[in-house]
């Protein structure tokens, strides 16, 4: 027998509270763990298809607070930056939700310059790429092809117009496997934007430096009021959805953090309430003050690891609902860590000390004649 | 330069001083003037999810247009777009308003031989969604009249009643003003009779892509004789490019 | 001091126990639970002190079990006094057994368990904490009850573990407060035989309360209380 199976035991004894206790924190762990690895799950899923589109920049109006840039007119900008040192391609890109038919829930709808960089990223599964500018043809995504149950030869409604599935293809980005892909000029017609992008993608060559994207940057924030270069990761941090969901998680953190703490507070004020004879017990058999905070503590620490670990378990279940869920499909995919576990396994060791200090330091604090005297 | 410096910022503070005290509370002809300048736009486009008949929200399926909007001192012109379902596809509205404040509005597409009139305060797609209430005419009416402050799903607004002068099917409006967000809350439209015809509730807001001020993202219109119809913003473009063909048949039919 | 020499092996010069003139007050000195006691207890003695109720007894053992502290006076443990101890927790652990009235074994461990309870957190080995459970239990009869539930046990097999836990750091002092006094008389007789044993084998010095006139004439000793103070000390009647 030692300290830790002797807080086991004193747990057991209360069966019910403990239980209760531990599914509390579960709880608040869990939803830290969902919401966090949603979170970062959203903002890498989303540099992750700049990064595979081979994007060293990204050209976009500035002040954009919305999910998706605001669409401005394409051609001044485009011929600005192609005038700059190392530019090798600009692509320009445009992005919408749209309903396919009625009764499909928003999907992400892009536009690629034919024939640009863009599209090399990707891998061709059936079918093929549309065969000009023009042509009413979309391809779609893996993941876009089997929530629309849709593929090569069946027409797509969208906003009215109907296209044909020419193709269906895979990306390294999960964000792309959700959608539906077309030329930009088909997607400035569909969503009645002619000439306008959302974001223009700049490819340096393969001289560039970094000091070189930094001259760009620096070019286009004086020669283009109102627009700014910035990097793929700079874009999804700015982007709001990734700042709220990451704000969300924070909050989370916080309150589930204060609740979690409050619950083995209370909890062990309890426990410590009742088993005050038997501290005195102790303490009567020799236990110094510093093995019955030991005791104490050990049993708030063995309540919020196990809450901590029933947490993560029920938080990756959660995240993983809420990847399949019908709304969500193909727009998050949550990510995991082996530090972002032990993290969280840290959120409930400080909770589980930082609502047990004060219970511990009472329990020690008593007095033993007294103690012993309680009913 | 140095006393320069020492003097500017009181003399701002004078020229502010009479600001602030007319600011609080806003006379109706501030508070008109700035509805006014907030609803210019050289040209936007709106995609707009019509649902009717809340009763039943699951089995209502959306009516989907564009609506295209131009707000100048010389034009006031919207042209609505039918999407989606099939029915309403390519099925077109224009309306404009004349120097004399009156709405006129024009039918056509493939349903219509040419562009027939139609009733600017007739309801579309059998919907709540009445062309006129988007002109916001009562602006320009001259009697305005603060009504009191109200409150709008927890935002604070300022009530403006609005009567025309000439003759008008409509008798009288109440706006109740987001002042900071230069936004109408709630409108409430009312007849001869002192009816209430209808109220345009503003659920949800968005952020302007310029950053200033706000627009509704998601509305719902309430008749008085019962039906909602919940209009929201799914798409569009705060900066259309409004071309001369957008609005060609309107020139032609004024040109006739 | 009143001392009154007793049996045996009580011949060393110094006292394992002596109280001067000790107090101890409740409610800022309106209650005196014990007021201004003197006695002396020499190794190897078995002691009981009995009285009425309320008479101090329990206050009197809870001072020299060190759980209390006098308001007055001092309490010498070989000669060096400890009433102002700083780590008394060490000293009980080190030097004194408790036995209690109602046992107070924890439910959730074995006998087993709870005779090693005193010893958790000490640098003893595991298995040599365990060796010397099973070997207490073992002496009180107990070797087939080892992994059983206090819960199960009888109200004689309850004490005889709690008289094992109370040995399990070697005490030199062992205190104990009415040990019989929820027991029948024949469990009774056999714990009062197991506690006078402890002075017979291993050199115990045994400091017993109780209220029972039968089971103090089997001490060296009775020191009798009565409003907090003692009445009259010496042989049992």
């Amino acid at each position: 027998m030692n300290l830790v199976s002797f807080a086991l035991g004193n747990l057991r004894r209360r069966p019910a509270r403990t239980a209760l206790t531990l599914s509390a924190i579960a709880l608040g762990i869990a939803a830290v763990v969902a919401l966090t690895s949603i979170a970062w799950g959203f903002e890498a899923s989303w540099q992750k298809a700049n990064d595979a589109r081979g994007t060293d920049l990204i050209v976009t109006r500035m002040a954009s607070q919305n999910a998706m840039p605001s669409p401005f007119a394409a051609a001044p900008v485009r011929e600005q930056l192609a005038r700059y040192p190392h530019v090798q391609e600009v692509a320009g890109l445009l992005s919408e939700m749209l309903s396919v038919g009625e009764d499909n829930p928003p999907i992400f709808v892009f536009g690629w310059a034919y024939g640009s960089y863009l599209w090399e990223h990707l891998k061709l599964l059936d079918g093929r790429w549309p065969a000009d500018r023009d042509e009413p043809a979309v391809l779609l995504g893996t993941l876009a092809a089997e929530l629309l149950h849709k593929g090569v030869g069946d027409r797509i409604e969208l906003e009215g117009r109907s296209f044909e599935v020419v193709g269906t293809f895979q990306s390294t980005a999960l964000v792309e496997n959700g959608a539906v892909l077309m030329t930009l000029d088909q997607a400035q017609a569909v969503t009645d934007k002619p000439g306008k992008v959302n974001v223009l993608n700049l490819k340096l060559d393969g001289q560039a430096t970094e000091a070189d994207a930094r001259f760009v940057k620096e070019q286009v924030r004086k020669a283009l009021p109102g627009y700014a270069a910035i990097t793929s990761g700079e874009l999804v941090s700015r982007n709001a959805v990734v700042r709220i969901a990451k704000a969300m998680s924070h909050v989370t953190i916080l309150i589930a953090g204060l609740v979690g703490a409050l619950i083995v507070f209370n909890t062990m004020l309890m426990s410590i309430n009742e088993r005050t004879r038997e501290i005195g017990v102790l303490q009567a058999l020799g236990w110094r003050r510093t093995t019955i905070m030991q005791l104490v503590i050990c049993e708030s620490l063995v309540l919020a690891l196990a809450g901590g670990l029933v947490g993560i378990a029920v938080g990756v279940l959660i995240a993983s609902g809420l990847e399949q869920a019908e709304l969500m499909r193909g727009k998050i995919a949550a990510i995991y860590s082996v530090p972002f576990f032990l993290s969280v396994l840290g959120l409930s060791v400080v909770l589980g000390v930082g609502g047990g200090l004060y219970p511990a330091h009472r329990a020690a604090r008593l007095s033993p004649a007294q103690a012993l005297r309680h009913e | 330069m140095n006393s320069w410096r020492r003097s500017l910022p009181l003399a701002l503070a004078l020229i502010a001083a009479p600001c602030a005290a007319i600011d609080e509370p806003a006379s109706a002809a501030v508070l008109v003037e700035t509805m006014k300048q907030a609803r210019h736009s050289d040209g936007f486009e709106a995609r707009l999810a019509i649902t009717s008949g809340a009763a039943d929200k699951a089995a209502a399926r959306p009516v989907k247009v564009a609506l295209i909007g131009q707000i100048t001192a010389e034009r006031r012109r919207f042209l609505v777009r039918g999407i989606a379902p099939e029915r309403i596809r390519d099925r077109y509205v224009v309306a404009a308003q004349d120097a004399a404040g009156r709405v006129e509005a024009y039918e056509y597409g493939p349903h219509v031989a040419g562009p027939v009139p139609l009733d600017p305060l007739s309801r579309l797609f059998d919907s709540e969604f009445v062309i006129w209430d988007l002109f916001g005419a009562w602006w320009d009416w001259p009697q305005q009249a603060l009504s009191g402050s109200g409150s709008v799903e927890d935002r604070d607004c300022q009530w403006v009643r609005s009567r025309p002068a000439v003759r008008s099917p409509i008798k009288e409006v109440a706006s109740c003003v987001d002042r900071d967000r230069a936004l109408a809350l709630s409108t409430k439209i009312y007849d001869g009779q002192q009816g209430l015809l209808r109220t345009i509730r503003v659920d949800k807001l968005m952020r302007k892509g310029n950053g200033g001020g706000a627009m509704a993202k998601k509305m719902t219109v309430s008749a008085a004789h019962g039906p909602l119809t919940e209009i929201e913003v799914y798409g569009g473009d705060e900066n259309y490019q409004v071309t001369p063909e957008t609005f060609d048949v309107l020139e032609r039919v004024w040109g006739r | 001091m009143t001392r009154a020499s007793a049996g045996g092996t009580a011949l060393a010069a110094e006292p394992i126990l002596g109280l001067r003139n000790v107090s101890l007050h409740f409610d800022d000195g309106r209650t005196k639970a014990l007021d201004g006691v003197d006695f002396a207890v020499d190794e190897g003695e078995f002691v009981a002190i009995a009285g009425p109720s309320g008479s101090g007894k329990s206050s009197l053992l809870n001072l020299i079990g060190a759980l209390d502290v006098p308001s007055a006076g001092e309490i010498f443990f070989r000669g060096a006094a400890y009433s102002g101890n700083a780590d008394l927790a060490a000293f009980r652990g080190r030097h004194i057994g408790f036995v209690f009235q109602s046992f107070h074994l924890i439910p959730t461990l074995t006998a087993l368990e709870n005779v090693m309870l005193p010893a958790l957190g000490r640098s003893w080995s595991a298995a040599a904490q365990r060796r010397r459970a099973e070997s207490l239990l073992a002496d009180m009869g107990l070797r087939d009850r080892l992994h059983s539930s206090p819960t199960t046990l009888s109200g004689g097999e309850r004490q005889r573990v709690a008289i094992a836990r109370a040995l399990i750091n070697e005490p030199s002092l062992i205190l104990a407060d009415e040990p019989t006094g929820s027991l029948d008389s024949a469990n009774a007789e056999q714990v009062l035989e197991f506690l006078v044993g402890l002075r017979a084998e291993k050199g115990l010095t045994v400091v017993m309360v109780t209220h029972d006139e039968g089971i103090s004439a089997r001490a060296d000793r009775v020191i009798r209380m009565r409003d907090g103070r003692i009445e009259r000390a010496g042989q049992p009647a």
